[in-house]
């Protein structure tokens, strides 16, 4: 990873944490699909579980943390699915 | 078979990653003040951040907020334009709905005359207007005077040859029965002059700016709105100023109807309405009399009866 890159990831990231806050939960989702393509979605479990835990959702369901969750086995599932694609062709 | 080992590497890492973020879950779950804790300590920064955006005045949170604001305006009026365009539409089908049943039951349009204001309020000492219409047009003495199709504005007070004089129900003194649409009450309305009226109402009545003012005796007949009310709290009454829709400064013409478009007054209705139920349940003739110990006059007095 560049560094120009790491910029971009870590200034996305921050985008997405206060999309979250402010209440915009569209466009943090939309926020979330391209990052999730354009880096991992490995790093938004913490960012989900921090959040949930921050806005006291462990007292009830941690919902952002359980849609992370299924988020990232989605999103593993389809880029190995791509990538042996990819490996045919080749 | 390098690929193969690569796939089968990712997918256990994800699975050992998801494990991992599953059982972290689990544990916030039976543990959720710790998790809190943590996490108000790891957020604190953003907090702050998140704070400043949401109450700063500088200029970027402002900025944000301003354009938030906006965009919910725009939303509001968007879904007041769609209610609104309906309404119009639900309005135009009830006026259809009313003509046709109007010609169902023979009610037909009443004819009015049209006339110019020659001088108003300003010109004239009270509020009056004066018509070029008389009674060579067929103008009578107490016909309702209408701005429009149903804003009726007062009664022709006078009327010579070629011109009349409409007393307006602003005029100091008028008197008149009216209906408040909103609470909908029967109240009194009184002229104050310079084209106000007076509405007086009971404390405790929920009257509000904007309220119609309807007048019953007159049909069709709408007065005005309330436009400002005067309500102390120590006090009685409270009291509604009532103005025209249309400015009388800006008045050209008025369509003058029929006398016969006054109904009689409610009050009036009322005492009649009493009077026949008190006087249904007396029999004419029939009276009390003393009974005698003798045939004859008892006969006498059965014959009476």
């Amino acid at each position: 990873m560049t560094f120009f890159r790491g910029c971009i990831a870590v200034s996305t990231y921050l985008v997405i944490v206060f999309l979250f806050m402010q209440g915009h939960i569209l466009l943090g989702a939309i926020t979330v699909v391209l990052y999730t393509f354009a880096f991992s979605a490995v790093a938004l479990l913490p960012l989900a579980i921090v959040l949930d835990g921050y806005y006291g959702a462990f007292y009830a369901a941690p919902v952002l943390s359980i849609c992370a969750i299924g988020w990232y086995l989605l999103s593993e599932t389809l880029r190995s699915a791509v990538n042996i694609v990819q490996s045919e062709h080749e | 078979m390098k690929v193969q080992s690569q796939r089968s590497y990712r997918r256990r890492r994800t699975i050992r990653v998801a494990l991992v973020a599953i059982l972290i879950v689990i544990s916030g779950w039976f543990l959720p003040s710790v998790f809190a804790m943590i996490s108000a300590l790891i957020m604190s920064p953003f907090h702050a951040t998140n704070q400043w955006l949401d109450e700063s005045s500088s200029l970027v949170p402002t900025f944000i907020r301003d354009r938030q604001s906006l965009q919910e305006e725009i939303q509001q009026l968007e879904n007041q334009l769609q209610i609104s365009s309906r309404t119009s539409v639900t309005q135009q089908r009830l006026l259809l709905e009313n003509n046709r049943l109007r010609g169902l039951l023979g009610a037909s349009d009443e004819s009015r005359v049209v006339a110019g204001v020659i001088a108003r309020p300003n010109t004239l000492p009270y509020d009056f207007l004066q018509i070029d219409r008389g009674i060579n047009d067929g103008i009578e003495v107490g016909a309702p005077v209408f701005v429009g199709t149903d804003i009726v504005i007062g009664l022709v007070a006078h009327t010579a040859q070629r011109y009349s004089f409409v007393e307006l129900f602003t005029t100091p003194g008028f008197e008149a029965t009216i209906f408040l649409s909103g609470p909908d009450v029967v109240a009194k309305m009184y002229g104050m002059g310079g084209g106000v009226a007076r509405v007086s109402l009971p404390q405790g009545i929920p009257i509000q700016i904007g309220n119609l003012v309807h007048v019953p005796s007159v049909e069709p007949g709408v007065f005005g709105q309330i436009a400002y009310i005067e309500s102390e709290p120590t006090q009685p009454e409270q009291y509604g100023y009532v103005t025209p829709n249309t400015a009388l400064n800006s008045l050209y013409q008025v369509s003058v109807g029929r006398v016969s478009q006054i109904s009689q007054s409610v009050e009036e209705i009322d005492e009649r309405v009493r009077k026949e139920i008190q006087t249904r349940l007396v029999v004419e003739g029939v009276s009390l009399e003393v009974a005698t110990s003798t045939n004859q006059a008892t006969t006498s007095e059965q014959e009476e009866i």
